[in-house]
């Protein structure tokens, strides 16, 4: 009987290295998935913490614009806070403004802008006349609630109102306002004698996989830029 | 099967990063777009500050038209280089109390290209909220994402007698019968008969005149108010304001003016010190210790006298600022009346005056405008001053204090009379005390500091706004414009 070349000699793996390849392959992958799982899930944790952020940020957004014209403001006082629904009081810059809509509240892209005029006795900048805006609170759901934000304008004589969700965040979100003191001690509600309220925004964060973590906190002092400009 | 899934999964995540770190790239490019925006109105205000200091405020490169400039900040990030900024600067001339003034807006936009996107998140709200750009830019087409944000400001004309009272230190108030409340004395709703105060305290600061201009304010931190009625605002710098029960205006904290100096008038050296004196007016004295007149010239050419001294205590010692002689007839030259005295020391009355309250030590005669510079102190007591227009802005007095500043300079106003007037005098200690009769000063007060003592009274006259020297401006709106197109016009 004539061999084939050695080369050519065919060899199979046997049971035991199969076995053996199969447990490896089994352990790896299980590794893989393990770890593909934990990085999802930290994936998920950090994308829901990020647009946590941002949905913040998109209240500070409106917030600030608003709070910087404001001629006078209220809010609803809550400890040593003021707190959500707050009323602000800001001179009308538009003949009228978005009714419905995702720009709902803006002004409007077909209205017209109004500039000031000059008091002849006192030499004033003044504005024709206001607008209210009022923040507040609706549930969204049973888990967040959305942020409403509000504006009640006069144009040709009739009044209007447009209300738009501004953003969305967990249901226990907190919104206080302080004109002085200290988050950690004595603070105080808003007065109609501000000049700059300290705004802050607390959402609390809970992950599926890590549970209860340190909530997003922030906050931001505002000078209130029409209550100071005469 | 399983790689597939791998690979949906791995395809989600990769989406979901990409859009989330649009996102937050948006976020923080929309946050510099504002930056941008503000920094191009502090450089517009910067840039009137610095033309009225040359003495040269804007005007418009054409009617309507507001003067354009632009420049860039660095902005590192990815492929995006630089923030734009584009503010306009557009003059707009009203007039208020009777007088043109400049008002001014700047326009300024911020534009930020979002970097290393060529497409916007695929969230709708930041479109909306953040007026991403990715389609035009003005209205041209554009390949560059962008985030722009637009501010509108406005800023008003201070001049130097826009307030009742300003200085630089303390604010002494220390009274509860004091009180400073303003009037117009071109404004025949808003003052008596021949423009003067009413008799009635705070009568043109009640509803419906409650404008409450009868301001007070000190580059300090610290206004001693007494419970004075103030019927204006109380402004210190960063500071605040003690026994302030009776301010009808706002308290603030956000003032702070610099003052600027007084030097010796600048025909000074033109002009030979002393004064005519004797019976036939042949001798000169540069000490006024008798009496005296000074006689005026027309307003394009005023009379100017320097002496060194004005010290008046006997009954008959009246200094009296008259018009001019026609030189044809002896008479009166009705045209001949404003005067120019430069006092290189100190100025100083005591008894003085014929009566209590409409004779003086020394006399403006009704028609007379009078301009004081005063290097010294300044001392006002006995019958102190009568001006006999009754209007504040006839008589004038400058605290000389440059080249350089004198120590000690006081500005003591104490007499009978009603004084009416304005004092700037950046350097001087100002003491208001009522123990006259009167204790009334009607006009506009700038000194050091000031003390105010017993039954005395502040009446600002409030068409003193608008004259004196154009001083500054304040930024008296500051919008965000949100609408998606357009802007503002920026002007009345």
């Amino acid at each position: 009987m004539k061999l084939l070349p050695k080369h050519l000699r065919r060899r199979a793996f046997t049971t035991a290295e199969l076995l053996m390849a199969a447990g490896i392959s089994g352990v790896i992958g299980s590794a893989v998935m393990v770890a593909y799982v934990g990085l999802q899930r930290l994936h998920t944790a950090c994308l829901t913490r990020s647009e946590m952020r941002t949905n913040v940020i998109r209240v500070f957004d409106f917030l600030e614009a608003d709070l910087r014209d404001a001629t006078a403001l209220a809010g609803t006082t809550s400890g040593g806070y003021s707190t959500f629904p707050l009323t602000l009081t800001v001179p009308q810059r538009y003949s009228t403004y978005e009714t419905a809509g995702p720009f709902a509240g803006d002004p409007s892209r077909t209205g017209t802008r109004l500039e000031p005029t000059v008091n002849t006795t006192s030499g004033k900048l003044g504005f024709g006349g206001n607008v209210t805006i009022t923040y507040k609170t609706v549930a969204n759901g049973t888990a967040a609630v959305n942020v409403q934000r509000s504006i009640t304008w006069t144009a040709s004589g009739t009044q209007q109102t447009a209300t738009r969700t501004i953003s969305t965040l967990p249901k226990d979100a907190t919104f206080l306002f302080r004109s002085g003191g200290s988050t950690s001690g004595s603070p105080s509600p808003i007065t109609s004698t501000d000049y700059t309220i300290f705004a802050q925004i607390s959402a609390p964060f809970t992950s599926a996989k890590y549970g209860n973590l340190s909530p997003t906190k922030m906050e931001t002092p505002i000078l209130l830029r029409g209550k100071t400009l005469k | 099967m399983v790689s597939t899934l791998l690979m949906v999964i791995t395809g989600v995540v990769i989406t979901t990063t990409m859009n989330r770190r649009k996102v937050v790239t948006e976020s923080s490019v929309w946050e510099e777009a504002l930056v941008a925006a503000e920094s191009g109105i502090h450089r517009g205000s910067a840039q009137l500050e610095m033309a009225l200091a040359q003495n040269s405020i804007p005007a418009n490169g054409a009617t309507g038209a507001g003067q354009s400039f632009t420049f860039t900040l660095p902005h590192v990030g990815s492929d995006s280089g630089t923030a734009t900024v584009t503010y306009t600067i557009t003059r707009s001339d009203a007039t208020s109390g009777g007088m043109g003034r400049p008002y001014y807006s700047i326009i300024s936009t911020g534009t930020v290209v979002i970097p290393a996107s060529k497409t916007l998140s695929s969230d709708s709200r930041d479109v909306a909220l953040r007026k991403l750009n990715m389609v035009t830019k003005g209205g041209t087409a554009v390949n560059t994402m962008t985030a722009t944000r637009t501010i509108e400001a406005w800023a008003k004309p201070i001049y130097s007698y826009d307030a009742a009272l300003r200085t630089n230190k303390l604010i002494t108030l220390n009274n509860f019968k004091i009180f400073v409340d303003s009037f117009n004395s071109n404004d025949p709703s808003r003052s008596l008969t021949g423009g003067l105060p009413s008799n009635t305290v705070g009568f043109f600061n009640i509803a419906p005149f409650n404008l409450m201009l009868a301001n007070i304010a000190t580059n300090s931190q610290f206004i001693s108010a007494g419970d004075a009625t103030i019927y204006g605002d109380a402004m210190t710098n960063g500071g605040t304001v003690g026994g302030s029960s009776n301010i009808l205006g706002q308290i603030r904290d956000d003032y702070y003016e610099i003052f600027a100096p007084v030097y010796p008038p600048d025909w000074a050296g033109s002009v030979t010190p002393g004064i005519p004196s004797g019976k036939n007016g042949n001798q000169t004295v540069t000490q006024i210790k008798a009496a005296a007149t000074l006689r005026g010239g027309t307003p394009a050419s005023p009379a100017r006298y320097i002496v060194d001294s004005v010290s008046l205590a006997g009954t008959n010692d009246v200094l009296t600022f008259d018009y001019g002689i026609n030189g044809n007839n002896g008479t009166n030259d009705l045209t001949k009346n404003s005067i120019e005295l430069y006092v290189r020391g100190d100025i100083t009355t005591k008894g003085g005056g014929q009566t209590s309250l409409d004779s003086g030590s020394i006399v403006i005669v009704k028609g007379v405008k009078v301009k004081v510079w005063v290097l010294g102190s300044m001392d006002f007591g006995g019958n102190g001053m009568t001006n006999n227009n009754a209007i504040a802005s006839t008589f004038s007095v400058y605290g000389v204090n440059a080249p350089t500043a004198p120590t000690g300079q006081t500005y003591k106003l104490s007499g009978n009379a009603r004084f009416y007037g304005t004092v700037y005098a950046p350097s001087a200690d100002i003491k208001l005390a009522g123990g006259g009769s009167d204790g009334t000063f009607v006009g506009s007060l700038t000194g050091n500091s000031a003390f105010l003592n017993g039954n005395t009274n502040i009446r600002y006259d409030e068409a003193l706004s608008g004259q004196g020297m154009l001083s500054r401006f304040v930024l008296t709106a500051w919008h965000e414009d949100t609408k998606t197109s357009g802007s503002f016009p920026g002007s009345l």
